[in-house]
């Protein structure tokens, strides 16, 4: 961060000086309910009229919050590192229910008795997950109609063909339990499914589980905490055109 | 324009203009009905009110029946309506209750009661009640006490409407989405999500996305290649009008199914490198290429799609 320079201000936040043209790696926290791609085409459309090549490295579901890397310019050549690197969550699990989509893109399905599960439980449960474990991912989610299901093939159990994937999980903890909500932290390689990790820790304890609450924390050596709110960047960004009339010059 | 997901949700408005039917594809036969209706909604200061019956009991009981799959999802068809300025949309299900009303009953409680209808446009061969006693006839009979007007659709726009839609139908499982398009009066979508897919087309040099599509009743296009539009997130609340338009090429046949679908659908994004596993997006089809061939070495597969690329790139110019 270049204090000695007023003019990159937003407000309280100070910004470094870009060149997005040549290339950035951008730390954004993405907001609830945007897909990745939005994230991406805001960034963008901020650019304009330059038009520079921008992506994202690694998705985060629209329901997910937290550390999104984005890269623009030449580095966008190094997006695939960026995605290979392990990632860190936090998130939080709702015991006693399973939705087809692992989380809440989709309704409940099926419910369980909490009842009987203890703390001791729970905990002990996290170690079945710790190393090299295997993984579906998540079945689509269900074919819905206007929120009727409107399916008969996926409730007719007909096999579906996902190949399940090898990930490796190296940190694995609860940090909170309210039941039915469990909070947790787990750090993990890429091409990890959260979702299906809290669906397999349900199963785990012969019930149920899904998840309701994910943040990125962690990519690689890059923290959350460092990242950019989308629209203050975005108003950086007008700010900095609006300082010449040649906007190559800033960006 | 007010969206109903079934008929107890609608409150009756004064005056309503009233059709009923199924809309499917909302092609340049069914626009001459809906602008009457709207027309007239406009003359006698009403409101225009489409009455659809979805899902129909044939489709849950016959999911696999290709004569029964739909042109246009639920969602596109409401999407399509708006368009046309229609202002009340009720989707209720058809059930054996509706099939048991006598045709009196019927017009009482659902037009008049539900509804309030005060003008119903209808073909001569709408059939409604039990047993199918129901039909203009009978809404004229009791059109006087009840307060309303009938008025009926030209048989000749009726025939359009049928001859529409197999024409479209029949052109899209062979492939000719011109043809579709040119009955449609727009281009046939798929819309869907992005999810996991084979790879192969990764290891070609041609990354493909792999299409999921929610609605099982959807009519898939025929086997074979495509030129297309791709919109990512069309209805993006945060990107709004912005959102881009890519070419590309799609791929529909039986390459492995995914997901339990009936159909592989993939596409081909022309200039674009990006991540959109998760993502929704729409694919319009524009032109055939080819049918679908299967190589018997990766080469040639991968110079007649370098081919099929081309091809696209200058239909779609």
């Amino acid at each position: 961060m270049d204090n000695s320079n007023p003019e990159n201000t937003t407000g309280d936040f100070k910004f470094p000086e870009f060149n997005f043209a040549e290339g950035e790696m951008l730390l954004i926290n993405k907001p609830y309910r945007w897909t990745s791609f939005d994230v991406v085409g805001k960034i963008r459309n901020s650019f304009k009229p330059l038009k520079l090549k921008v992506g994202h490295a690694g998705t985060l579901d629209p329901l997910a919050t937290g550390l999104l890397i984005i890269c623009t310019g030449k580095l966008t050549k190094k997006i695939d590192e960026f995605q290979a690197q392990d990632k860190e969550y936090t998130g939080t699990m709702v015991l006693g229910a399973t939705t087809p989509s692992y989380d809440l893109e989709t309704g409940v399905d099926a419910t369980f008795d909490i009842s009987t599960i203890t703390e001791e439980q729970i905990h002990a449960a996290c170690g079945n997950f710790i190393g090299d474990i295997e993984q579906f991912p998540p079945a689509h989610s269900a074919l819905k109609v206007d929120g009727e299901r409107l399916y008969m093939k996926a409730r007719r159990g007909e096999t579906v063909e996902l190949k399940s994937r090898k990930v490796n999980i190296s940190e694995f903890e609860i940090t909170r339990i309210e039941l039915p909500e469990v909070d947790f932290r787990v750090v993990c390689s890429k091409g990890t499914y959260i979702r299906s990790l809290v669906f397999d820790f349900g199963k785990a304890l012969d019930n149920g589980a899904y998840l309701s609450k994910l943040r990125r924390t962690r990519s690689g050596d890059f923290h959350v905490d460092n990242a950019y709110e989308v629209m203050e960047f975005v108003k950086h960004v007008k700010g900095l055109k609006q300082q010449t009339d040649k906007p190559s010059d800033k960006l | 324009m007010k969206i109903y997901r079934h008929l107890d949700e609608f409150q009756q408005v004064t005056k309503a203009v009233v059709t009923i039917g199924t809309f499917d594809g909302v092609h340049i036969g069914h626009r001459k009905i809906i602008s009457r209706l709207t027309e007239v909604a406009k003359k006698i200061n009403g409101e225009s009110v489409i009455l659809t019956f979805f899902p129909h009991p044939r489709m849950i009981l016959n999911p696999e029946d290709e004569s029964l799959k739909l042109i246009s999802t639920i969602n596109e068809k409401a999407t399509l309506l708006e368009q046309l300025g229609v202002d009340h949309l009720i989707i209720t299900p058809f059930n054996r209750d509706f099939s048991n009303l006598s045709a009196e009953t019927y017009i009482r409680q659902i037009l008049v009661d539900k509804i309030g209808t005060s003008h119903i446009i209808i073909g001569y061969d709408h059939r409604f009640g039990k047993d199918r006693e129901g039909n203009i006839q009978k809404l004229q009979e009791f059109a006087p006490k009840n307060n309303f007007d009938v008025e009926e659709i030209p048989e000749q726009d009726i025939n359009d409407v049928a001859v529409s839609s197999t024409q479209i139908r029949n052109a899209l499982i062979k492939g000719d989405v011109q043809t579709a398009n040119a009955f449609l009066g727009y281009s046939f979508s798929l819309f869907g999500q992005v999810i996991k897919g084979d790879q192969l087309g990764r290891t070609l040099g041609f990354p493909t996305a792999n299409l999921l599509i929610e609605e099982n009743y959807k009519l898939i296009p025929g086997d074979g290649i495509y030129a297309v539009k791709v919109k990512i997130n069309p209805d993006s609340p945060v990107l709004g009008q912005t959102s881009e338009t890519y070419k590309g090429m799609a791929y529909i046949g039986n390459r492995p199914t995914i997901n339990g679908m009936s159909r592989n659908i993939e596409v081909n994004i022309f200039d674009f490198n990006q991540d959109i596993y998760r993502e929704y997006i729409c694919i319009e089809f524009l032109h055939f290429i080819r049918g679908d061939i299967r190589f018997d070495n990766i080469e040639a597969l991968k110079i007649q799609i370098t081919n099929d690329k081309q091809t696209a790139l200058n239909l779609l110019s």
